[in-house]
């Protein structure tokens, strides 16, 4: 390969950046792409000039590298994890037998991940990160917000805002009173991971917050409405109805 | 020691005891035998004196030989013998007395008015016995009742000490992870920074261990260990972490529990500053206000930061500490307002000598 890597090296802490750099001296191949401070930066950067490769550290303010790969999710370069000592960090990863580098980095372990993400590179084998991403949420707990990128920009969605959940093909929208945001993710995804004392999935397309339900009026034979605080209507199917129901 | 010597409240009691059964035991002789108050008087009271005496040193007695249950049948023997004994030991001398008054006094048979009266010496004699070991044994069980109680509070104080330790912040492991993590390329950059953020551990670690064990600190020292704390934690969040510092004349010299600062500093750097993408300023401030001494450690803070594991348990340990230092009057309050955090340690200024 005759080209040089770009790299990009993301961590908040100034030191730990400028030691990836002094690692990447003995590394010619490699080229220092950039460097940001936190998740937002990185993400914006990736989505401009595309680097090859990542050092990404987990823990960052606001948004982590979690959600850095939640954000990135469609191209994503090879990354290089570097984390501290942080159990649920490390457990996330060893669950899913994911290579990392953990805090002081040794040069020696340095250098086997490196030449490791090189050969991916080279044999260009995508690798599958979509699922830690799954496993670092917290199962146990419903999602406290929603990431959402729009272009090169981050928005945080706090659930609780969100009217109405919406399919759209490959995509949903959340409906907010402002405007409605896309992110590509599924519908029955969500709805596992939402929580569940205020969100009621009432048809196959939609996905409501209860909090903004005014009442429910029949509008066939077989089938509701929900009205909501808006004005606006949403149909309700028959499973919808009774999951409804039970919620309230 | 003897119970009817501890105080002279104790003694006066005794002779309280004493006092009707001798004077009743004289007037009874004085009617049974028909002499005059005087003679009985001259017979009876140095045999009464005598009796108190025996009194008192029953109480050696019975110290001697507690009251069990299942062992009642050998208890009785014993004090029977041993009250046998010591009546006839005091019949014995008291009758020598009666024979040495006919000798020097020439008027009345003394002898003769002593033996008839036999009988109600004897009885007088038991009934103090038995009068006596009663109050004994109602002391003794008295007192092991309260040394019981005792040992319980003694307990009860001793858990409440080892809770207070248990409560003290420990340092966490990750602190020292993430400032070693400094230190490695801080070496190759800056030796004389490296040194600098080394000294400032050294220095917060030698207090956080000192006074894990002590109970008593200055305001002055815990600034100063914060300020280590904060020292270190500057290396790793660079410009982002700003401090202020604003102390109240003569607040320095106030005695406090040791380690109440960390907590809450730690807690704005972890769940404040450090989830901020350009960071923030922690301010810590002092006042006096009434009867405290109050401190406040604000700093801003995320709304939007993703849920911190393990939130508040450092704050909830300063609660109870300091609800046990001070019996109450000591705490903290918490509070947010348009995304700051906010945090009053409030130290009463009166018990402040007090801490043990």
């Amino acid at each position: 390969m005759s080209r040089k890597i770009k790299a990009l090296i993301v961590d908040d802490e100034q030191l730990a950046r400028d030691s990836v750099k002094e690692h990447l001296k003995r590394h010619p191949k490699i080229e220092i792409a950039g460097e940001c401070g936190n998740g937002f930066e990185a993400v914006k950067f990736v989505h401009e000039h595309k680097p090859d490769l990542i050092f990404l550290d987990i823990q960052m303010p606001k948004l982590d590298g979690f959600d850095v790969i939640e954000l990135l999710s469609e191209n994503l370069p090879q990354i290089i994890f570097i984390t501290a000592f942080d159990e649920y960090a490390l457990k996330a990863f060893e669950a899913q037998a994911m290579d990392y580098l953990l805090k002081p980095v040794k040069a020696e372990r340095f250098d086997k991940s490196v030449k490791r993400a090189l050969e991916k590179l080279e044999g260009d084998t995508g690798e599958k990160i979509g699922k830690l991403v799954d496993h670092n949420r917290d199962s146990s707990r419903p999602l406290s917000r929603i990431l959402i990128r729009d272009g090169v920009n981050v928005t945080i969605l706090d659930p609780e805002d969100v009217i109405y959940i919406e399919a759209s093909d490959d995509y949903v929208k959340f409906h907010t009173a402002e405007k409605y945001w896309l992110k590509s993710e599924r519908m029955s995804n969500l709805e596992k991971n939402l929580d569940p004392r205020i969100f009621c999935r009432i048809h196959r397309s939609f996905i409501i917050n209860i909090n903004f339900m005014v009442r429910i009026e029949p509008y066939s034979k077989e089938s509701r409405i929900v009205k909501l605080k808006d004005g606006k209507t949403l149909p309700v199917s028959k499973n919808g109805y009774s999951r409804l129901m039970e919620l309230m | 020691m003897h119970p009817a010597f501890r105080s002279g409240k104790d003694m006066i009691v005794a002779g309280l005891l004493w006092s009707p059964v001798a004077f009743w035991t004289i007037f009874l002789h004085r009617t049974l035998s028909g002499s005059d108050l005087s003679s009985s008087a001259i017979l009876l009271v140095p045999p009464m004196i005598l009796l108190l005496g025996i009194a008192i040193s029953v109480w050696y007695i019975c110290k001697g030989l507690p009251f069990e249950k299942g062992n009642i049948l050998y208890f009785i023997v014993r004090h029977s013998l041993t009250m046998i004994m010591i009546l006839a030991v005091w019949l014995g001398v008291s009758s020598g007395y009666s024979g040495l008054l006919n000798e020097n006094f020439a008027s009345g048979n003394w002898s003769e008015l002593f033996s008839s009266s036999l009988p109600l010496l004897t009885g007088t004699g038991i009934f103090t016995y038995l009068l006596s070991i009663l109050i004994y044994y109602l002391f003794l069980a008295n007192e092991r009742i309260r040394a019981a109680e005792k040992e319980i509070l003694q307990k009860q104080l001793e858990a409440s000490r080892s809770e207070l330790e248990a409560l003290k912040t420990t340092i966490h492991p990750h602190f020292l992870f993430n400032t070693l993590n400094l230190i490695s390329p801080l070496i190759k950059r800056s030796p004389s920074q490296a040194s600098e953020l080394i000294s400032h551990l050294s220095e917060f670690l030698i207090y956080s261990f000192e006074h894990s064990i002590k109970t008593k600190s200055t305001l002055r020292d815990e600034i100063e260990h914060i300020k280590n704390y904060l020292g270190v934690e500057k290396f790793r969040l660079g410009d982002r972490l700003e401090t202020e510092f604003k102390l109240q004349k003569g607040t320095s010299d106030i005695q406090v529990p040791p380690l109440i600062l960390l907590p809450v500093v730690e807690n704005s750097v972890k769940h404040g500053i450090s989830q901020l993408l350009e960071g923030g300023n922690i301010r810590i401030e002092t006042i006096i206000k009434e009867e405290h001494l109050v401190i406040i450690v604000s700093n801003p803070y995320e709304e939007n930061a993703k849920k911190p594991r393990g939130r508040g348990h450092g704050l909830n340990n300063l609660k109870k500490r300091l609800k046990l230092y001070y019996k109450g009057e000591g705490g903290i309050l918490t509070g947010k307002k348009e995304s700051f955090f906010k945090v009053k340690i409030f130290i009463p200024l009166s018990k402040g000598a007090e801490i043990e």
